[in-house]
Protein backbone atom coordinates (compact mmCIF):
# COMPACT_ATOMS: atom_id res chain seq x y z
CA UNK A 1 0.00 0.00 0.00
CA UNK A 2 1.62 3.43 -0.73
CA UNK A 3 2.13 6.03 1.54
CA UNK A 4 -0.69 8.11 0.93
CA UNK A 5 -3.17 5.41 1.38
CA UNK A 6 -1.56 4.44 4.79
CA UNK A 7 -1.92 8.12 5.56
CA UNK A 8 -6.01 7.73 4.27
CA UNK A 9 -6.75 4.62 6.33
CA UNK A 10 -5.27 6.14 9.35
CA UNK A 11 -7.45 9.03 9.18
CA UNK A 12 -10.29 6.52 8.82
CA UNK A 13 -8.96 4.88 11.95
CA UNK A 14 -8.74 8.55 13.71
CA UNK A 15 -12.55 9.04 12.39
CA UNK A 16 -11.65 11.98 9.97
CA UNK A 17 -15.07 13.16 8.60
CA UNK A 18 -13.80 14.41 5.62
CA UNK A 19 -11.52 11.71 4.47
CA UNK A 20 -14.32 9.59 4.89
CA UNK A 21 -16.68 11.95 2.81
CA UNK A 22 -13.75 12.22 0.42
CA UNK A 23 -14.01 8.58 -0.42
CA UNK A 24 -17.42 7.89 -0.04
CA UNK A 25 -18.25 10.83 -2.41
CA UNK A 26 -15.19 9.57 -4.79
CA UNK A 27 -16.16 5.62 -4.74
CA UNK A 28 -19.99 5.27 -4.37
CA UNK A 29 -21.58 5.86 -7.77
CA UNK A 30 -18.67 3.80 -9.17
CA UNK A 31 -19.24 0.74 -6.43
CA UNK A 32 -22.58 0.72 -7.18
CA UNK A 33 -22.58 0.65 -10.78
CA UNK A 34 -20.12 -2.42 -10.23
CA UNK A 35 -22.17 -4.36 -8.01
CA UNK A 36 -25.29 -4.54 -10.37
CA UNK A 37 -23.82 -7.62 -12.24
CA UNK A 38 -24.30 -9.25 -9.19
CA UNK A 39 -27.32 -7.83 -7.86
CA UNK A 40 -29.31 -6.14 -10.62
CA UNK A 41 -31.38 -4.22 -8.67
CA UNK A 42 -30.61 -0.54 -8.14
CA UNK A 43 -32.14 -0.52 -4.03
CA UNK A 44 -30.09 -3.66 -3.55
CA UNK A 45 -26.71 -2.34 -5.12
CA UNK A 46 -27.04 0.76 -2.95
CA UNK A 47 -27.90 -1.02 0.05
CA UNK A 48 -24.80 -2.97 -0.06
CA UNK A 49 -22.52 -0.26 -0.83
CA UNK A 50 -23.85 1.86 1.70
CA UNK A 51 -23.26 -0.94 4.12
CA UNK A 52 -19.67 -1.49 3.08
CA UNK A 53 -19.09 2.05 4.10
CA UNK A 54 -20.80 1.63 6.95
CA UNK A 55 -18.45 -1.30 8.31
CA UNK A 56 -15.33 0.52 6.98
CA UNK A 57 -16.06 3.11 8.87
CA UNK A 58 -16.55 1.34 12.21
CA UNK A 59 -14.41 -1.49 11.81
CA UNK A 60 -11.36 0.45 10.36
CA UNK A 61 -9.12 -0.93 12.99
CA UNK A 62 -9.68 -4.14 12.16
CA UNK A 63 -8.67 -3.74 8.30
CA UNK A 64 -5.68 -4.95 6.56
CA UNK A 65 -5.34 -3.85 3.17
CA UNK A 66 -2.42 -5.26 1.23
CA UNK A 67 -3.28 -3.97 -2.21
CA UNK A 68 -4.59 -0.81 -2.72
CA UNK A 69 -7.78 1.06 -1.05
CA UNK A 70 -9.26 0.71 -4.55
CA UNK A 71 -8.78 -2.91 -5.16
CA UNK A 72 -9.69 -3.32 -1.49
CA UNK A 73 -13.27 -1.66 -2.12
CA UNK A 74 -13.83 -4.02 -5.30
CA UNK A 75 -13.03 -7.08 -3.70
CA UNK A 76 -14.61 -6.60 -0.56
CA UNK A 77 -18.13 -5.20 -2.64
CA UNK A 78 -17.31 -8.06 -4.60
CA UNK A 79 -17.70 -10.64 -1.52
CA UNK A 80 -20.66 -8.87 0.26
CA UNK A 81 -22.36 -9.51 -3.03
CA UNK A 82 -21.77 -12.96 -3.43
CA UNK A 83 -22.54 -13.27 0.15
CA UNK A 84 -26.40 -12.00 -0.76
CA UNK A 85 -26.93 -14.18 -3.66
CA UNK A 86 -25.70 -17.41 -1.91
CA UNK A 87 -29.34 -18.80 -1.23
CA UNK A 88 -29.31 -18.73 -5.72
CA UNK A 89 -26.53 -21.40 -5.04
CA UNK A 90 -24.41 -19.30 -8.00
CA UNK A 91 -20.74 -19.19 -8.20
CA UNK A 92 -18.51 -17.05 -9.62
CA UNK A 93 -15.85 -19.66 -10.38
CA UNK A 94 -13.71 -18.13 -13.08
CA UNK A 95 -14.55 -14.77 -11.81
CA UNK A 96 -16.17 -13.89 -15.25
CA UNK A 97 -18.79 -11.55 -13.22
CA UNK A 98 -15.82 -9.47 -11.71
CA UNK A 99 -14.11 -8.81 -14.87
CA UNK A 100 -17.15 -8.08 -16.79
CA UNK A 101 -18.18 -5.80 -14.31
CA UNK A 102 -14.98 -4.23 -13.86
CA UNK A 103 -14.78 -3.93 -18.00
CA UNK A 104 -17.91 -2.34 -17.90
CA UNK A 105 -17.59 0.05 -15.55
CA UNK A 106 -14.62 1.46 -15.72
CA UNK A 107 -12.57 2.82 -18.33
CA UNK A 108 -9.86 0.97 -19.74
CA UNK A 109 -7.36 3.35 -18.43
CA UNK A 110 -8.20 3.60 -14.81
CA UNK A 111 -7.92 0.05 -14.87
CA UNK A 112 -4.84 0.14 -16.27
CA UNK A 113 -3.42 2.22 -13.34
CA UNK A 114 -4.37 0.14 -10.60
CA UNK A 115 -4.02 -2.83 -8.80
CA UNK A 116 -7.19 -3.55 -10.15
CA UNK A 117 -4.95 -4.55 -13.38
CA UNK A 118 -3.14 -7.30 -11.85
CA UNK A 119 -6.49 -8.73 -10.00
CA UNK A 120 -7.97 -8.43 -14.01
CA UNK A 121 -5.33 -10.17 -15.48
CA UNK A 122 -4.98 -12.86 -13.28
CA UNK A 123 -8.65 -13.34 -13.74
CA UNK A 124 -8.39 -13.68 -17.60
CA UNK A 125 -5.26 -15.90 -17.35
CA UNK A 126 -7.22 -18.28 -14.89
CA UNK A 127 -10.07 -18.89 -17.86
CA UNK A 128 -10.12 -21.47 -20.21
CA UNK A 129 -8.03 -20.17 -23.51
CA UNK A 130 -11.52 -19.79 -25.53
CA UNK A 131 -13.74 -17.81 -22.96
CA UNK A 132 -10.21 -15.64 -22.64
CA UNK A 133 -9.93 -15.30 -25.85
CA UNK A 134 -13.46 -14.30 -26.94
CA UNK A 135 -13.26 -11.68 -23.88
CA UNK A 136 -10.27 -9.75 -25.40
CA UNK A 137 -11.83 -9.94 -28.54
CA UNK A 138 -14.90 -8.30 -27.35
CA UNK A 139 -13.16 -5.66 -25.46
CA UNK A 140 -9.54 -5.14 -26.12
CA UNK A 141 -9.58 -5.68 -29.89
CA UNK A 142 -7.88 -8.92 -30.06
CA UNK A 143 -5.23 -7.41 -27.54
CA UNK A 144 -4.27 -8.67 -24.11
CA UNK A 145 -4.59 -6.39 -20.98
CA UNK A 146 -0.50 -6.35 -20.69
CA UNK A 147 -0.13 -5.41 -24.58
CA UNK A 148 -2.81 -2.59 -23.55
CA UNK A 149 -0.98 -1.68 -20.76
CA UNK A 150 2.56 -1.58 -22.39
CA UNK A 151 1.36 0.19 -25.58
CA UNK A 152 -1.08 3.04 -23.18
CA UNK A 153 2.47 3.60 -20.46
CA UNK A 154 4.58 5.02 -23.26
CA UNK A 155 2.21 7.53 -24.05
CA UNK A 156 1.45 9.95 -21.94
CA UNK A 157 -2.19 10.20 -22.63
CA UNK A 158 -5.07 11.62 -20.59
CA UNK A 159 -4.60 8.94 -17.78
CA UNK A 160 -1.94 10.66 -15.91
CA UNK A 161 -3.83 13.87 -15.60
CA UNK A 162 -6.72 12.34 -14.29
CA UNK A 163 -4.70 9.99 -12.07
CA UNK A 164 -3.06 13.18 -10.65
CA UNK A 165 -6.32 15.37 -10.59
CA UNK A 166 -7.36 12.62 -8.21
CA UNK A 167 -4.23 13.05 -5.97
CA UNK A 168 -4.09 16.57 -5.58
CA UNK A 169 -7.87 16.43 -4.60
CA UNK A 170 -7.02 14.09 -2.25
CA UNK A 171 -3.75 15.82 -0.72
CA UNK A 172 -5.74 19.05 -0.51
CA UNK A 173 -8.16 17.08 1.49
CA UNK A 174 -5.91 15.60 3.84
CA UNK A 175 -3.96 18.94 4.09
CA UNK A 176 -7.46 20.26 4.92
CA UNK A 177 -7.94 17.93 8.16
CA UNK A 178 -4.63 16.82 9.47
CA UNK A 179 -1.04 17.87 10.30
CA UNK A 180 0.59 15.61 7.74
CA UNK A 181 1.47 18.42 5.03
CA UNK A 182 5.05 17.14 5.33
CA UNK A 183 4.52 13.87 4.20
CA UNK A 184 2.65 14.47 1.20
CA UNK B 1 -19.27 -25.74 -4.10
CA UNK B 2 -20.27 -28.94 -5.79
CA UNK B 3 -24.02 -28.24 -6.07
CA UNK B 4 -23.05 -24.32 -6.99
CA UNK B 5 -23.77 -23.77 -10.89
CA UNK B 6 -21.53 -21.64 -12.53
CA UNK B 7 -22.68 -18.84 -13.93
CA UNK B 8 -19.93 -18.63 -16.24
CA UNK B 9 -22.50 -21.19 -18.42
CA UNK B 10 -25.23 -17.69 -19.13
CA UNK B 11 -21.96 -15.90 -20.05
CA UNK B 12 -20.68 -18.83 -22.59
CA UNK B 13 -24.13 -18.90 -23.32
CA UNK B 14 -23.95 -15.46 -24.75
CA UNK B 15 -21.00 -15.72 -26.55
CA UNK B 16 -20.21 -18.84 -27.06
CA UNK B 17 -21.74 -22.34 -27.50
CA UNK B 18 -23.07 -24.52 -24.94
CA UNK B 19 -22.05 -27.26 -24.22
CA UNK B 20 -25.20 -30.17 -23.79
CA UNK B 21 -23.92 -30.98 -20.52
CA UNK B 22 -23.68 -26.90 -20.03
CA UNK B 23 -27.13 -26.53 -21.36
CA UNK B 24 -28.66 -29.33 -19.15
CA UNK B 25 -26.60 -28.00 -15.68
CA UNK B 26 -28.48 -24.42 -16.10
CA UNK B 27 -32.10 -26.09 -16.93
CA UNK B 28 -31.70 -28.14 -13.61
CA UNK B 29 -30.29 -24.75 -11.89
CA UNK B 30 -32.93 -23.02 -13.01
CA UNK B 31 -35.59 -25.51 -12.85
CA UNK B 32 -38.71 -25.03 -10.64
CA UNK B 33 -37.47 -21.42 -9.29
CA UNK B 34 -38.49 -18.50 -10.28
CA UNK B 35 -35.95 -16.50 -8.26
CA UNK B 36 -33.02 -18.24 -9.95
CA UNK B 37 -34.93 -18.37 -13.54
CA UNK B 38 -35.35 -14.66 -13.04
CA UNK B 39 -31.78 -14.00 -11.65
CA UNK B 40 -30.42 -16.14 -15.21
CA UNK B 41 -32.76 -14.07 -17.59
CA UNK B 42 -30.68 -10.84 -16.18
CA UNK B 43 -27.46 -11.99 -15.78
CA UNK B 44 -27.95 -13.21 -19.61
CA UNK B 45 -28.89 -9.88 -20.60
CA UNK B 46 -26.16 -8.14 -18.78
CA UNK B 47 -23.54 -10.14 -20.64
CA UNK B 48 -25.40 -9.35 -24.05
CA UNK B 49 -26.34 -5.79 -23.49
CA UNK B 50 -24.19 -4.40 -20.56
CA UNK B 51 -25.00 -2.54 -17.26
CA UNK B 52 -28.59 -0.41 -17.07
CA UNK B 53 -27.62 1.43 -14.21
CA UNK B 54 -26.25 4.93 -14.95
CA UNK B 55 -24.50 7.96 -12.89
CA UNK B 56 -27.56 10.09 -13.00
CA UNK B 57 -29.53 7.31 -11.50
CA UNK B 58 -27.47 7.09 -8.44
CA UNK B 59 -28.02 10.11 -5.80
CA UNK B 60 -24.77 10.25 -3.95
CA UNK B 61 -25.71 13.36 -1.23
CA UNK B 62 -28.80 11.52 -0.32
CA UNK B 63 -26.89 7.94 0.45
CA UNK B 64 -24.04 9.81 2.24
CA UNK B 65 -26.98 11.37 4.31
CA UNK B 66 -28.20 8.30 5.00
CA UNK B 67 -24.85 6.63 5.75
CA UNK B 68 -23.62 10.03 7.97
CA UNK B 69 -26.86 9.94 10.18
CA UNK B 70 -26.48 6.16 11.36
CA UNK B 71 -22.33 6.47 11.33
CA UNK B 72 -22.13 9.65 12.79
CA UNK B 73 -24.76 10.17 15.41
CA UNK B 74 -25.53 6.24 16.13
CA UNK B 75 -22.37 4.99 18.20
CA UNK B 76 -23.12 8.22 20.65
CA UNK B 77 -26.42 7.23 21.21
CA UNK B 78 -25.62 3.82 22.07
CA UNK B 79 -22.52 4.84 24.28
CA UNK B 80 -25.18 6.91 26.12
CA UNK B 81 -27.44 4.38 26.21
CA UNK B 82 -24.90 1.66 27.58
CA UNK B 83 -23.92 4.14 30.20
CA UNK B 84 -27.36 4.41 31.31
CA UNK B 85 -27.54 1.19 31.43
CA UNK B 86 -24.93 -0.16 32.98
CA UNK B 87 -26.11 2.54 35.83
CA UNK B 88 -29.83 1.43 35.98
CA UNK B 89 -28.87 -2.16 36.39
CA UNK B 90 -25.80 -2.12 38.35
CA UNK B 91 -25.48 0.44 40.34
CA UNK B 92 -28.73 2.20 39.97
CA UNK B 93 -28.42 3.49 43.75
CA UNK B 94 -25.15 5.12 42.99
CA UNK B 95 -26.98 6.44 39.30
CA UNK B 96 -29.23 8.53 42.04
CA UNK B 97 -27.28 9.79 44.43
CA UNK B 98 -24.76 11.02 41.55
CA UNK B 99 -28.30 12.67 40.52
CA UNK B 100 -29.16 14.59 43.43
CA UNK B 101 -25.24 15.78 43.80
CA UNK B 102 -25.32 17.38 40.33
CA UNK B 103 -28.48 18.98 41.23
CA UNK B 104 -27.05 20.21 44.51
CA UNK B 105 -24.42 21.50 42.47
CA UNK B 106 -26.27 23.68 40.37
CA UNK B 107 -28.80 25.31 43.59
CA UNK B 108 -25.01 26.33 45.21
CA UNK B 109 -23.96 28.10 42.77
CA UNK B 110 -26.38 31.55 43.07
CA UNK B 111 -24.32 33.42 40.31
CA UNK B 112 -25.10 32.38 37.23
CA UNK B 113 -23.57 32.04 34.00
CA UNK B 114 -25.15 33.94 30.97
CA UNK B 115 -24.13 34.97 27.71
CA UNK B 116 -22.74 38.05 26.86
CA UNK B 117 -24.67 41.32 25.43
CA UNK B 118 -23.98 44.82 24.12
CA UNK B 119 -22.36 46.47 26.72
CA UNK B 120 -19.36 49.03 26.97
CA UNK B 121 -17.64 51.39 28.51
CA UNK B 122 -16.50 55.15 26.68
CA UNK B 123 -13.34 57.27 27.61
CA UNK B 124 -13.87 61.10 26.03
CA UNK B 125 -10.98 62.95 25.45
CA UNK B 126 -11.70 64.68 28.58
CA UNK B 127 -11.33 61.73 30.78
CA UNK B 128 -15.13 61.29 31.36
CA UNK B 129 -16.36 57.48 31.33
CA UNK B 130 -20.10 56.99 29.98
CA UNK B 131 -21.30 53.57 30.74
CA UNK B 132 -23.03 52.54 27.51
CA UNK B 133 -25.79 49.24 27.04
CA UNK B 134 -29.28 48.63 25.61
CA UNK B 135 -31.03 50.50 28.74
CA UNK B 136 -29.22 53.55 28.24
CA UNK B 137 -29.17 54.97 25.13
CA UNK B 138 -28.15 58.78 24.94
CA UNK B 139 -26.53 61.38 22.99
CA UNK B 140 -22.54 62.18 23.38
CA UNK B 141 -21.72 65.52 22.46
CA UNK B 142 -17.61 66.32 22.39
CA UNK B 143 -15.94 69.45 20.51
CA UNK B 144 -18.64 69.67 18.39
CA UNK B 145 -18.64 65.99 17.31
CA UNK B 146 -22.34 63.98 18.17
CA UNK B 147 -21.58 60.38 19.27
CA UNK B 148 -24.60 58.74 18.75
CA UNK B 149 -25.03 56.02 21.37
CA UNK B 150 -28.64 53.34 20.50
CA UNK B 151 -27.31 51.21 22.97
CA UNK B 152 -25.49 48.64 20.97
CA UNK B 153 -23.71 51.27 18.76
CA UNK B 154 -21.76 54.05 18.71
CA UNK B 155 -22.02 56.47 15.16
CA UNK B 156 -19.70 59.12 14.70
CA UNK B 157 -21.13 61.72 12.86
CA UNK B 158 -18.19 64.58 12.45
CA UNK B 159 -19.37 67.99 10.66
CA UNK B 160 -16.29 68.52 7.92
CA UNK B 161 -15.16 71.60 9.56
CA UNK B 162 -13.57 73.91 6.70
CA UNK B 163 -11.78 75.49 10.51
CA UNK B 164 -8.31 74.05 9.96
CA UNK B 165 -7.42 75.09 13.77
CA UNK B 166 -10.91 73.05 14.65
CA UNK B 167 -10.17 70.18 12.88
CA UNK B 168 -6.59 69.88 14.23
CA UNK B 169 -8.15 69.65 17.29
CA UNK B 170 -10.64 66.73 16.62
CA UNK B 171 -7.27 65.32 15.57
CA UNK B 172 -5.47 65.12 18.32
CA UNK B 173 -8.27 64.22 20.87
CA UNK B 174 -9.08 60.57 21.20
CA UNK B 175 -11.88 58.10 22.64
CA UNK B 176 -11.20 54.92 23.95
CA UNK B 177 -14.10 52.04 24.11
CA UNK B 178 -13.51 49.40 26.04
CA UNK B 179 -15.44 46.14 25.94
CA UNK B 180 -15.53 44.20 29.05
CA UNK B 181 -16.04 40.15 29.63
CA UNK B 182 -19.27 39.23 28.29
CA UNK B 183 -19.54 42.56 26.02
CA UNK B 184 -19.63 43.19 22.48
CA UNK B 185 -20.39 46.61 20.85
CA UNK B 186 -20.62 48.17 17.06
CA UNK B 187 -18.73 51.05 16.17
CA UNK B 188 -19.32 53.83 12.98
CA UNK B 189 -16.32 55.56 12.70
CA UNK B 190 -16.26 59.11 11.28
CA UNK B 191 -15.01 58.09 8.18
CA UNK B 192 -17.84 55.84 7.53
CA UNK B 193 -15.62 52.35 8.50
CA UNK B 194 -17.73 50.01 10.53
CA UNK B 195 -16.21 47.93 13.35
CA UNK B 196 -17.88 45.37 15.77
CA UNK B 197 -15.87 45.11 18.70
CA UNK B 198 -15.73 41.32 20.99
CA UNK B 199 -15.79 40.47 24.23
CA UNK B 200 -12.55 41.92 26.41
CA UNK B 201 -11.59 44.43 23.67
CA UNK B 202 -10.14 48.35 23.86
CA UNK B 203 -10.03 50.65 20.35
CA UNK B 204 -8.52 53.94 20.45
CA UNK B 205 -9.09 56.25 17.65
CA UNK B 206 -8.86 60.25 17.48
CA UNK B 207 -12.01 62.10 17.05
CA UNK B 208 -11.05 62.83 13.36
CA UNK B 209 -9.01 61.32 11.61
CA UNK B 210 -5.27 63.17 10.32
CA UNK B 211 -4.86 64.24 6.61
CA UNK B 212 -2.11 61.11 5.76
CA UNK B 213 -3.70 58.36 7.39
CA UNK B 214 -6.49 56.85 9.69
CA UNK B 215 -4.98 54.86 12.41
CA UNK B 216 -6.31 53.25 15.53
CA UNK B 217 -5.31 51.29 18.75
CA UNK B 218 -6.64 47.49 19.40
CA UNK B 219 -6.27 45.30 22.21
CA UNK B 220 -8.74 42.20 21.92
CA UNK B 221 -10.91 41.31 19.17
CA UNK B 222 -12.49 43.21 16.13
CA UNK B 223 -13.78 43.03 13.09
CA UNK B 224 -12.72 45.67 10.48
CA UNK B 225 -15.19 47.26 7.37
CA UNK B 226 -12.93 49.81 5.93
CA UNK B 227 -14.34 52.51 3.64
CA UNK B 228 -12.60 52.38 0.68
CA UNK B 229 -10.18 55.83 0.47
CA UNK B 230 -7.01 55.56 -1.15
CA UNK B 231 -5.73 58.59 0.03
CA UNK B 232 -5.32 57.97 3.78
CA UNK B 233 -4.80 54.23 4.37
CA UNK B 234 -6.69 52.64 7.60
CA UNK B 235 -4.14 51.72 10.00
CA UNK B 236 -4.49 49.36 13.30
CA UNK B 237 -1.84 49.04 15.53
CA UNK B 238 -1.30 46.37 17.57
CA UNK B 239 1.43 45.73 20.14
CA UNK B 240 4.21 45.78 18.35
CA UNK B 241 2.84 45.36 14.47
CA UNK B 242 0.68 47.68 12.15
CA UNK B 243 -1.92 46.43 10.02
CA UNK B 244 -2.58 48.89 7.14
CA UNK B 245 -5.04 48.31 4.52
CA UNK B 246 -6.90 50.62 2.18
CA UNK B 247 -10.43 49.20 1.76
CA UNK B 248 -10.94 46.03 3.16
CA UNK B 249 -13.00 43.14 5.27
CA UNK B 250 -10.67 41.47 7.89
CA UNK B 251 -10.85 40.59 11.39
CA UNK B 252 -7.90 41.21 14.10
CA UNK B 253 -7.59 38.63 17.36
CA UNK B 254 -4.86 40.37 19.40
CA UNK B 255 -5.73 39.59 23.11
CA UNK B 256 -3.08 40.17 25.78
CA UNK B 257 -3.35 36.91 27.07
CA UNK B 258 -2.44 34.80 24.35
CA UNK B 259 0.83 33.85 22.59
CA UNK B 260 -0.25 34.33 18.92
CA UNK B 261 -2.18 37.56 17.67
CA UNK B 262 -4.02 37.03 13.67
CA UNK B 263 -5.02 39.16 11.43
CA UNK B 264 -7.70 36.96 9.30
CA UNK B 265 -8.40 38.84 5.23
CA UNK B 266 -12.20 38.67 4.22
CA UNK B 267 -11.47 40.78 1.11
CA UNK B 268 -9.40 43.47 -0.09
CA UNK B 269 -5.49 43.35 0.65
CA UNK B 270 -4.04 43.78 4.21
CA UNK B 271 0.01 44.50 4.83
CA UNK B 272 1.49 43.66 8.04
CA UNK B 273 4.23 45.59 9.74
CA UNK B 274 5.91 43.30 11.99
CA UNK B 275 8.47 46.09 12.96
CA UNK B 276 11.61 48.01 11.48
CA UNK B 277 13.83 44.02 10.65
CA UNK B 278 11.08 42.30 9.53
CA UNK B 279 10.14 41.96 6.46
CA UNK B 280 6.29 43.14 5.81
CA UNK B 281 3.60 40.44 5.02
CA UNK B 282 0.64 41.05 2.95
CA UNK B 283 -1.69 38.13 3.22
CA UNK B 284 -4.89 37.87 0.28
CA UNK B 285 -8.50 37.14 1.27
CA UNK B 286 -8.80 33.60 2.82
CA UNK B 287 -5.70 33.12 4.15
CA UNK B 288 -4.58 34.09 8.08
CA UNK B 289 -1.18 35.52 9.53
CA UNK B 290 -0.53 34.69 13.10
CA UNK B 291 2.20 36.09 14.44
CA UNK B 292 4.29 34.55 17.43
CA UNK B 293 4.27 37.63 20.33
CA UNK B 294 7.43 36.56 21.94
CA UNK B 295 9.62 36.51 18.75
CA UNK B 296 8.05 38.25 15.67
CA UNK B 297 8.23 34.68 13.68
CA UNK B 298 4.45 34.51 11.79
CA UNK B 299 3.16 31.57 9.27
CA UNK B 300 0.46 32.23 7.03
CA UNK B 301 -2.38 29.64 6.10
CA UNK B 302 -5.63 29.22 4.28
CA UNK B 303 -8.29 29.11 6.85
CA UNK B 304 -11.90 28.99 6.82
CA UNK B 305 -13.02 32.72 6.91
CA UNK B 306 -16.79 32.08 8.20
CA UNK B 307 -15.47 30.23 11.27
CA UNK B 308 -13.00 33.26 12.09
CA UNK B 309 -15.50 35.59 11.38
CA UNK B 310 -18.46 33.85 13.04
CA UNK B 311 -18.65 35.73 15.85
CA UNK B 312 -19.68 38.69 14.55
CA UNK B 313 -22.98 36.62 13.08
CA UNK B 314 -23.54 35.65 16.61
CA UNK B 315 -22.56 32.24 16.37
CA UNK B 316 -19.19 29.93 17.25
CA UNK B 317 -17.91 27.89 14.82
CA UNK B 318 -14.81 25.60 16.07
CA UNK B 319 -13.01 23.74 13.45
CA UNK B 320 -11.02 20.87 15.24
CA UNK B 321 -10.52 23.29 18.36
CA UNK B 322 -8.84 22.27 21.41
CA UNK B 323 -11.07 22.55 24.54
CA UNK B 324 -8.85 24.66 25.95
CA UNK B 325 -9.05 27.38 22.96
CA UNK B 326 -12.50 26.60 23.46
CA UNK B 327 -12.86 27.32 27.08
CA UNK B 328 -10.68 30.61 26.54
CA UNK B 329 -13.18 31.97 23.60
CA UNK B 330 -16.44 30.90 25.65
CA UNK B 331 -15.39 32.62 29.02
CA UNK B 332 -14.69 35.76 26.93
CA UNK B 333 -17.91 35.86 26.01
CA UNK B 334 -19.65 33.96 29.02
CA UNK B 335 -17.43 35.71 31.66
CA UNK B 336 -16.39 33.22 33.42
CA UNK B 337 -12.84 31.14 34.50
CA UNK B 338 -11.97 27.67 34.18
CA UNK B 339 -9.42 25.39 35.25
CA UNK B 340 -8.71 22.53 34.15
CA UNK B 341 -7.24 19.75 36.24
CA UNK B 342 -5.89 17.42 33.91
CA UNK B 343 -3.77 17.63 31.24
CA UNK B 344 -4.75 15.49 28.59
CA UNK B 345 -8.78 16.91 28.41
CA UNK B 346 -6.88 20.25 27.53
CA UNK B 347 -5.90 18.88 24.52
CA UNK B 348 -9.27 17.17 23.77
CA UNK B 349 -10.61 18.44 20.34
CA UNK B 350 -13.95 19.68 19.06
CA UNK B 351 -15.70 20.67 16.08
CA UNK B 352 -19.09 21.94 15.73
CA UNK B 353 -21.20 25.65 15.64
CA UNK B 354 -22.71 27.03 18.75
CA UNK B 355 -25.12 30.02 19.04
CA UNK B 356 -24.11 33.17 20.96
CA UNK B 357 -27.38 32.73 23.04
CA UNK B 358 -27.62 29.42 24.02
CA UNK B 359 -27.64 29.21 27.56
CA UNK B 360 -24.15 27.86 29.05
CA UNK B 361 -25.50 25.06 31.04
CA UNK B 362 -26.58 23.68 27.94
CA UNK B 363 -22.81 24.25 25.98
CA UNK B 364 -21.42 22.17 28.33
CA UNK B 365 -24.04 19.20 28.56
CA UNK B 366 -23.15 19.26 24.68
CA UNK B 367 -19.48 18.94 25.46
CA UNK B 368 -20.11 16.64 28.41
CA UNK B 369 -22.23 14.23 26.36
CA UNK B 370 -18.73 13.01 24.67
CA UNK B 371 -18.29 11.06 28.11
CA UNK B 372 -14.80 12.27 27.63
CA UNK B 373 -14.89 15.01 30.66
CA UNK B 374 -16.66 16.38 33.55
CA UNK B 375 -17.34 20.04 34.28
CA UNK B 376 -17.78 21.27 38.00
CA UNK B 377 -19.49 24.90 38.11
CA UNK B 378 -19.02 26.92 40.94
CA UNK B 379 -19.86 30.77 41.01
CA UNK B 380 -18.21 31.72 38.18
CA UNK B 381 -15.49 29.29 37.83
CA UNK B 382 -15.50 26.40 35.93
CA UNK B 383 -13.82 23.00 36.81
CA UNK B 384 -12.97 20.98 34.06
CA UNK B 385 -12.52 17.26 35.03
Amino acid sequence: MKIEEKILLNEIRKKNKDVFNFLFEQYYPALVKFSEIYLHHLPECEDVVQSFFISFWTGAENININTSIKSYFYTSIKNLCLNRIRDLKVQDKYEILYIESLVNTNNIEMILDSDIFDSINAALEALPQQMSEIFCQKYFEGKHLKEIAKELNVSEGTVKTQLHRARTKLREKLRETTNLNFIL
Amino acid sequence: MKDFFDISIIWKKVNQKLSEKEANELQDWARNSLVRKNYAEKTYSYFKTGPKIKTSDINVAKAKRKVSFLIFTKPKITKAYKVVAVFVSVISIVFVLHQINRDNLIAESTVKIEPGKAKATIVLSDGSRHYLDEENPQELNEKGTVILNSGNKLDYKTEHTSDLLHAERLQSRYNTIKIPRGGEFFLSLSDGTKVWLNSETTITYPLQFGEKERKVQLIGEAYFEVEHNPDKPFKVEIEGQVIEVLGTTFNVKAYADESKTSTTLVNGSVRIELGEEQENVVITPGFQCEVNRMNKSYTVSQVDVRSVTAWKEGYYMFDDATLEEMMLTLSRWYDFTFNFKNDHVRQLRFSGKLKRTDRFEDILTIIENTNEMKFKVKEKNVIID
